[in-house]
């Protein structure tokens, strides 16, 4: 089946300019987003970033570090809740149990997120001390007892 | 007014483990006597898992205050899995500690 006659194809670019632009001077849009070609000297190059202050690199460093342990906290607890049972038969106290379950095995990326999220402009020391303090009370001890013994 | 469904929406949340916990405390005692090794209750662990919920969620709610509201539903979720993940280890440390059966 012959389609419908499309157009012929034309410059995507000209959809970007305005006519004229080039009378009056004016820098299209294309142009305008378009990078720079770099002079071949390179003298006249200009660094208008600003480099990162050296606290963000600690702070770089802790977010990274501390995601590897909660990761492993989530490992741990998904390890620890094959091991924990309820002895319960109704299903309401079943049903609760297995939430239980659920709930610590997204503890960590909970803590996690929570510390990610809520501290964006605290000192580095308070988002280490809230991770620190997570991974102190979020120990998967289930499986770590299970495997100690 | 979504400030205080959140509050106890999560009060009902918190309160099985505290359930759980009083229920604990109240049997594993007995339990433990009629087994002959009464001296043996884990004390410490009994009370973590009443004190837990009651202490996870307040901080919640202190921590929470004057933040916007899912900063405040955010918080009172992480001492909810925290409490539960609580709870967990101390049911597992008491499994751990306890003396074979006479």
């Amino acid at each position: 089946m012959a389609r419908a006659s499309q157009p012929p194809p034309e410059d995507d670019d000209d959809a970007l300019r305005w006519a004229g632009d080039e009378l009056r001077g004016g820098v299209d849009p294309l142009t305008r987003n378009r990078v720079a070609e770099v002079p071949a000297s390179g003298v006249d190059t200009v660094m208008d970033a600003t480099p990162a202050p050296l606290g963000n690199l600690a702070r770089t460093a802790a977010t990274v570090g501390f995601a590897v342990v909660y990761l492993a906290i989530v490992v741990g607890w998904i390890l620890s809740v094959q091991i924990t049972g309820s002895t319960a038969t109704d299903v309401f106290s079943q049903v609760a149990w297995q939430f239980g379950e659920f709930v610590a095995i997204i503890s960590g990326a909970l803590w996690y997120l929570a510390v990610l999220t809520l501290t964006p402009d605290s000192r580095t020391a308070v988002r280490v001390g809230w991770f620190a303090l997570g991974v102190g009370v979020l120990v998967p001890w289930p499986i770590l007892l299970v495997v100690a013994s | 007014m979504s400030k205080i469904v959140v509050w106890v929406v999560f009060a009902l949340l918190y309160a099985y483990p505290l359930f759980e916990g009083i229920s604990n405390l109240i049997a594993l005692p007995p339990f433990y006597a009629a087994n002959g090794i009464g001296n043996a209750v884990p004390w410490w662990l009994l009370i973590i898992g009443v004190v837990a919920p009651v202490l996870l969620y307040l901080a919640a709610l202190w921590i929470g205050r004057g933040r916007e509201l899912f900063a405040r539903t955010l918080i009172l979720a992480v001492g909810l899995a925290t409490t539960n993940a609580l709870v967990l280890s101390a049911v597992s440390w008491a499994g751990a500690v306890q003396p074979a059966l006479k």
